[in-house]
C-alpha cells in the first residue's frame, strides 16, 4: 500500500492507516514527520479524527498536566525572581563603590571638587531610586506573567500579611481608645449629675431646717409672750 | 489564545492528543508522557496558537513529538545493530567522498540510479535530488517545501533503503 502520492503528500489510505492503528513503527515515523510540517494532510488528518475515533486515556490525564505545569511556572518565577535579585544586589554593591558618580563627573568635565558630605545623600537617593524601579519591575513582571495563576514571593506575601495585621492592630487600638474615651465622658456627666441632685437636696434640707427654725423660734417668742402675760396676771392678781 | 485558557483546552483536547500520541506510539504510558509533554509544549507557546485553529495546531504538537519519540527510538535501535559507518545522516553526507573524486563503474552507476528510480515516497524525490541532480540539501528543503532536518533523515534513509537493495554492503563508500 502507498502511503505517499506522487507529490509526497499522504495518501487517503495512509491516513486511515493511521487512524485505525495498523500502521507499522516505520510507516508511523514517516507519517508523523510527513504531518509535522504538511499543514494540508494535517487538516485532512484531523478531520478524520471525529468524536468517535478518539481513545479514552486510561487515567484522566489533565490534573496532572495541571499540576505540572504550575510547577513549571512557580519554578520559572523562583528563577526569574533569583536572577533580579542577584542583579538588584550586584547593582547595589557597585553603586556603592562611587564607580558610577565618578564616572558622572567625569563626564560632566571639570566640577568642583564635591564633599563626602554633598555626595552622600545623591548615593543614596539613587541606590533607592534604582532599587525602587527594579522592585516595581519585578512586581509588575511576575503579577502579569500567569494570568489566572497568580504566584507571589513568599516574601512578599510574608510583607502582605504583616501590614494586615499592623493595620487590624491599628483599627482596633483606635476603637478601644474610642471606647474609653466615650466611658470616661460618660462617667464624668454622671458624677455632675450626682453632684447637682446632692447639691439641690441639701439645699432642700437647709430650707427645711429654716422653716423648721422659724417655727420653732415663733413657738418660742409665742411662749415667751404667754409666759410674760402669765407673770403680769399673776402680779396684777398678788396686788 | 490567553494564558487562562489552558486549563479548558486541557480538558477540551485531551483525548485528541493522547489518540493521536497513541496511534504513533502505540503503548499507554508512552502516549501518557507525550500527550503531557505536548500540553506543556502548547502552554509554553500558547501566545502563537492561532485563534479558532486550536486543533489543528495541538495535532501538530502532537504529531511532532511522536516523531521525536519515534525517531529517537529508530536511531537507538539502528545505531545499536549497525556499524559507525551507518552514522548521522549529516556526517555521512558531510563525510562522503566528493563525486568527481569516486570512479564508478557505468553499470554500477546506472544499476543505483535504476534503484533510486524505484524508491516509493517520501524517499524518491530526494534522493533524485541530491544523488543524480546533486542539489543540495537546502535547495531540497525549498523545492520540496520540508524541514531541511527531515531531508536529511530522509535521505539517511535512502541511503539505507539502497544499501538494503544493493548486494550487502558492496557498494559502501560511495553511497
Amino acid at each position: 500500500m502507498e502511503l505517499f502520492n506522487e507529490k509526497g503528500h499522504l495518501t487517503q489510505d495512509a491516513l486511515i492507516l493511521a487512524i485505525n492503528e495498523e500502521l507499522d513503527e516505520m510507516q508511523s515515523l514517516e507519517v508523523s514527520e510527513h504531518l509535522s510540517f504538511c499543514d494540508d494532510c494535517l487538516v485532512k488528518y484531523t478531520d478524520l479524527l471525529t468524536d468517535d475515533k478518539l481513545r479514552i486515556p486510561q487515567k484522566h490525564l489533565a490534573p496532572s498536566i495541571m499540576s505540572r505545569w504550575h510547577r513549571k511556572l512557580i519554578s520559572f518565577a523562583l528563577s526569574k525572581y533569583g536572577t533580579v535579585a542577584a542583579a538588584v544586589v550586584f547593582g547595589v554593591a557597585v553603586w556603592s563603590t562611587g564607580i558610577f558618580s565618578n564616572a558622572i563627573q567625569i563626564s560632566q568635565g571639570a566640577k568642583p571638587p564635591v564633599t563626602e558630605a554633598q555626595q552622600k545623600p545623591s548615593m543614596v537617593e539613587n541606590a533607592s531610586n534604582f532599587i525602587g524601579d527594579i522592585t516595581s519591575e519585578l512586581k509588575s513582571g511576575v503579577s502579569g506573567l500567569f494570568g489566572t495563576v497568580t504566584v507571589q514571593s513568599e516574601a512578599e506575601r510574608a510583607a502582605q500579611i504583616q501590614k494586615s495585621i499592623l493595620k487590624e492592630q491599628a483599627r482596633k487600638e483606635k476603637a478601644v481608645a474610642k471606647l474609653k474615651a466615650e466611658r470616661q465622658a460618660a462617667e464624668k456627666k454622671k458624677a455632675e449629675e450626682k453632684a447637682k441632685i446632692k447639691a439641690k437636696q441639701d439645699e432642700q434640707l437647709k430650707l427645711e431646717d429654716a422653716i423648721k427654725n422659724k417655727d420653732n423660734y415663733a413657738k418660742e417668742e409665742t411662749l415667751k409672750r404667754d409666759e410674760e402675760n402669765i407673770n403680769k396676771l399673776k402680779e396684777i392678781t398678788a396686788k | 489564545m490567553q494564558k487562562q485558557d489552558v486549563g479548558v483546552l486541557c480538558e477540551k483536547y485531551e483525548r485528541l492528543v493522547y489518540t493521536i500520541c497513541y496511534q504513533f506510539t502505540k503503548n499507554h504510558s508512552t502516549a501518557e508522557d507525550l500527550t503531557q509533554e505536548t500540553f506543556i509544549s502548547a502552554f509554553s507557546h500558547i501566545d502563537t496558537c492561532p485563534k479558532g485553529a486550536e486543533k489543528p495546531w495541538l495535532a501538530r504538537i502532537a504529531t511532532n513529538k511522536a516523531k521525536d519519540y519515534l525517531k529517537s527510538a529508530y536511531n537507538r535501535r539502528v545505531s545499536a545493530t549497525e556499524d559507525e559507518a551507518l552514522d548521522t545522516a549529516q556526517n555521512t553526507i558531510a563525510f562522503a567522498p566528493a563525486p568527481e573524486d569516486i570512479t564508478i563503474e557505468k553499470d554500477t552507476v546506472k544499476r543505483i540510479h535504476e534503484e533510486i528510480y524505484s524508491l516509493k515516497e517520501p524517499y524518491r524525490l530526494v534522493s533524485e535530488m541530491f544523488f543524480i541532480n546533486e542539489r543540495s540539501v537546502e535547495e531540497i528543503s525549498r523545492a520540496l517545501e520540508r524541514p531541511p532536518k527531515t531531508v536529511h533523515t530522509q535521505l539517511y534513509r535512502a541511503k539505507q533503503i539502497l544499501r538494503e537493495k544493493i548486494e550487502g554492503g558492496k557498494l559502501n563508500g560511495i553511497i
